[in-house]
């Protein structure tokens, strides 16, 4: 169905080719999982197959696409979309009309298509992504699951035979990650479609993926089957790639089997009785047992956005203290950044309070866009913002920069323009900015969205022994029981657990409420009556 | 943003927008038109009617409002103080003659009467202005500029900007947000500095815009958007019976009052001058 043959691709200005001597082939109906590091080059091998980026795109490109046996530079753009649909990252840049209804119709349109076939290919598009409910509903009032589900309904309305995804599941939450694989299995089942999936998370998309193929500076470095690609996940782990955990675990057992899910894995032989606790993940939390000072008391706190709006918090009440490294989790529109803004004093409650230990606390939140934080010509300007606007002495202002920049790793770039740097570089730098001014309680709103595991590692564990108190949203489960010693699950504005990772994560009914899934090494250390965060957690258990 | 919603269930959001687009292009002759105060009082009255049936919320009422009332104000004071054609009178005399202001620096009645009246055009003109975005979708608006044979690319380029306009808004508060973080304050470090970093605020926001823009781009051109014709439309707009005589309606009255208005130029320059006439000149010395 698509077939790749030495394509290499070179933006201009760009210090080196994005893509050098690709070759791939797609077989009809197969469902392809691309993924690699951040800027390896897989959204671009993406837009070289659908080929965007032969028609329109200053790039070089060289080398032969073929979609169907077309070659996609001898197709026109109208052409190639009724072969191909593509889906893209962002669900909110990807909607340009009002309703449902007519962004399927927007497609169609530009087809020429007559009234009769619009309206029933309109229909069986929201159909199967079973959208048919809100055709009429304004489309900025849709979730995020369900703008990509509507997004994938604009690309099935033009009867495509494949379907190229660009990491539509990054911005999601559990619930819209969830409708979104859902619905991606059904249509590759019921319609046949060959997908390319281009994904960074790896957990969830690797179970449907016939093929696997791994990209890294440009090149693919490994091309094999899903059982191939489990069989053996040294180049995942190379490339600092999250891994499928069950089967992570199962290899690093030494056992030949590679179960995904947590209840196709066959039972390890049982150790004594755990004592509650036990098999908490590494990192913070041993550490910081012990200092329980409070640093901030949020007290029947109200708020809601205008003078009339609905309240996001009622009478909310939450009690931090000193060492505590907080993971807020919770669908999106629960209140989850509304609270850290509140606690970063950027919005003023309608009642209640939030007080402080500290009359004056050093507050540091670094926003859910990083990109809107980066106003400066370097990134060495950008980290001194602070300071200089806080009156720090020159030569003292000079030091505080030099140290943050230092300690996250960006001397090399500190003359670079911020936005010519990669994604998880711009976020160090928004991370950076905020330390600068250092502050003693860190807020960090999503800061795991669209990086790689190891670059979250690499963020997460740098930022961790300095400061009173870190409080992140996320709804990455992983990431939270990696680096948290306390999970708050928030969900319409109220508490619905406060509590160690390990209580909260294995408490059944406060998870589904919050809409989030246990990860499937946690699933299945349940099977065995175990409560385990992580892989080494459970390794260590084993190896008794 | 509440300031962004559209009423479209709104009397006005509900007419066909090339009704609206007729509207707002009969509003704009009849600012040209009109010199009497109160007949462009009265054309005031009308925009601010056009804008009621908008039915805009408190966010909206408040945007107009201050921003109406400072141009208003602006424009009647600097009239006020800089008018320079005779006669005219003092009210008060703000500063009195010295080296540097020789006549001395007066506020002239005659001034405020004159930025009355031109602040009046722009009230009527952008009350309606208001009324027709604060009513349209713009899927709405892209139907109409469709409908009138605008060409589609140039119809979806229009509608996509408006449809940004609330996130570039929100963005752009966003990084107002950021910069307070980091512990900015306008003019604390005075007002080189305040300059510096406002307009340093416009890079995220532009860079965010080109992102989206390209998103968008990407976004239609895989879904067939192309300049060629031969593009359908699954709903077109609809204009009814009474959409026709309401533009017959307005055409025949600002038709009417540019012709007297041509009349009675006629008549000032010795062109033209019929008896019969003369009520009609009375009637565009008086009120026209």
């Amino acid at each position: 169905m698509i077939e790749v043959n030495r394509l290499s691709l070179r933006y201009t200005d760009a210090a080196g080719p994005t893509l050098a001597g690709i070759d791939l082939r797609v077989a009809p109906g197969e469902l392809v999982l691309i993924t690699g590091p951040t800027g390896c080059g897989k959204s671009s091998l993406l837009n070289s197959m659908n080929g965007v980026l032969q028609h329109e795109s200053s790039a070089r490109v060289e080398g032969t696409v073929l979609l169907d046996g077309r070659d996609v530079r001898k197709l026109k753009l109208v052409e190639i979309c009724r072969i191909a649909g593509t889906v893209f990252q962002n669900p909110d840049s990807q909607i340009c009309t009002a309703t449902p209804e007519t962004e399927v119709a927007f497609g169609l349109e530009n087809l020429g298509l007559d009234r009769p076939t619009m309206v029933r290919r309109i229909d069986e598009a929201l159909a199967a992504v079973r959208l048919d409910d809100c055709r009429h509903q304004p489309a900025s009032t849709l979730s995020g699951g369900q703008k990509q589900r509507l997004a994938i309904a604009c690309a099935l309305a033009l009867k495509p035979k494949v379907l190229f995804l660009d990491e539509p599941l990054s911005q999601l939450d559990p619930r819209g990650v969830e409708e979104i694989l859902d619905v991606i299995q059904e249509l590759k089942l019921a319609h046949e479609l060959t997908v390319v999936l281009v994904e960074h998370r790896i957990e969830e998309t690797i179970a449907m993926a016939d093929r696997v193929v791994l990209i890294d500076g440009g090149r693919i470095v490994f091309n094999a089957t899903r059982d191939e690609a489990l069989a053996d996940l040294s180049p995942l782990r190379t490339l600092g790639l999250s891994l499928p955990l069950v089967a992570d675990l199962f290899e690093r057992l030494g056992r030949p089997e590679r179960p995904l899910r947590a209840d196709e894995a066959p039972l390890l032989e049982k150790g004594p009785p755990l004592p509650l606790g036990e098999g908490r993940g590494e990192g913070l939390s041993q550490r910081q047992v012990g200092e329980k000072d409070t640093v901030c008391q949020i007290e029947d706190l109200t708020f809601g956005f205008g003078r009339h709006g609905p309240p996001i918090f009622e009478d909310l009440g939450l009690t931090l203290r000193r060492g505590d490294r907080v993971a807020l989790m919770g669908p999106n529109g629960s209140g989850k950044s509304t609270l850290l803004h509140l606690m970063a004093g950027l919005l003023k409650p309608r009642s209640g309070e939030i007080a402080w230990s500290n009359a004056k606390p050093s507050v540091g939140l670094v926003m859910q866009v990083p990109d809107l934080m980066l106003f400066s010509e370097t990134v060495r300007e950008e980290v001194a913002f602070a300071p200089i606007h806080a009156r720090i002495q020159r030569s003292e202002c000079r030091r505080i920069v030099e140290a943050v920049l230092t300690r996250m790793g960006l001397e090399d770039l500190a003359d670079q323009p911020p936005f010519a740097l990669s994604r998880g570089q711009r976020l160090r730098t928004a991370v950076a900015s905020i330390l600068s001014k250092q502050p003693s309680v860190l807020l960090l709103d999503e800061p795991t969205t669209g990086q790689d595991r190891e670059q979250i590692e690499r963020m997460m564990t740098g930022l961790e022994d300095q400061f009173d108190l870190v409080v992140f949203c996320t709804h990455d489960v992983q990431t939270a029981a990696r680096h948290a010693n306390r999970i708050v699950l928030v969900e319409s504005g109220r508490v619905l657990a406060d509590g160690d990772p390990i209580d909260v994560f294995f408490d059944h009914r406060a998870m589904q409420a919050a809409s989030l899934r246990q990860t499937s090494l946690q699933a299945y250390a349940m099977r065995h009556g175990l409560r385990v965060l992580d892989v080494e957690s459970l390794l260590r258990i084993s190896s008794r | 943003m509440r300031l962004f919603h559209r009423n479209a269930n709104s009397p006005l959001g509900r007419l066909d927008v090339r009704l609206k687009m007729a509207i707002g292009f009969s509003m704009s002759l009849l600012v040209v038109l009109v010199d009497g105060l109160p007949m462009l009082a009265a054309v005031a009255a009308i925009g601010a009617l056009v804008f009621v049936l908008g039915r805009p919320n408190g966010s909206q009422v408040k945007l107009v409002g201050v921003t109406l009332a400072l141009v208003v104000w602006g424009l009647m004071l600097s009239q006020g103080i800089f008018y320079s054609r005779f006669p005219r009178h003092a009210l008060v005399a703000l500063v009195e003659p010295n080296r540097l202001f020789p006549d001395g620096l007066k506020i002239y009645s005659q001034g405020i009467h004159y930025g009355l009246v031109q602040s009046l055009r722009f009230v009527a003109m952008a009350l309606v202005g208001y009324a027709i975005c604060f009513s349209t979708e713009p899927d709405r608006f892209l139907r109409g500029l469709l409908a009138m044979r605008v060409p589609f690319s140039l119809a979806f380029m229009a509608t996509s900007a408006i449809r940004f306009l609330p996130l570039v808004a929100e963005e752009f508060r966003t990084v107002h947000l950021a910069m307070r973080l980091k512990g900015y304050r306008p003019f604390r470090h005075g007002i080189r500095d305040a300059i510096r970093v406002e307009v340093a605020s416009l890079r995220p926001v532009l860079a965010g815009t080109i992102r989206r823009s390209q998103e968008v781009a990407l976004s239609v051109l895989t879904r067939g958007f192309t300049l060629d014709a031969g593009r359908t439309s699954l709903r077109d707009e609809r204009f009814r019976a009474w959409h026709w005589a309401a533009l017959v309606g307005m055409i025949g009255l600002v038709g009417s009052i540019a012709a007297c208005k041509v009349l009675f130029w006629l008549y000032q320059h010795e062109l033209y001058y019929a008896a019969t006439l003369r009520p009609l000149y009375a009637l565009v010395r008086e009120w026209l």
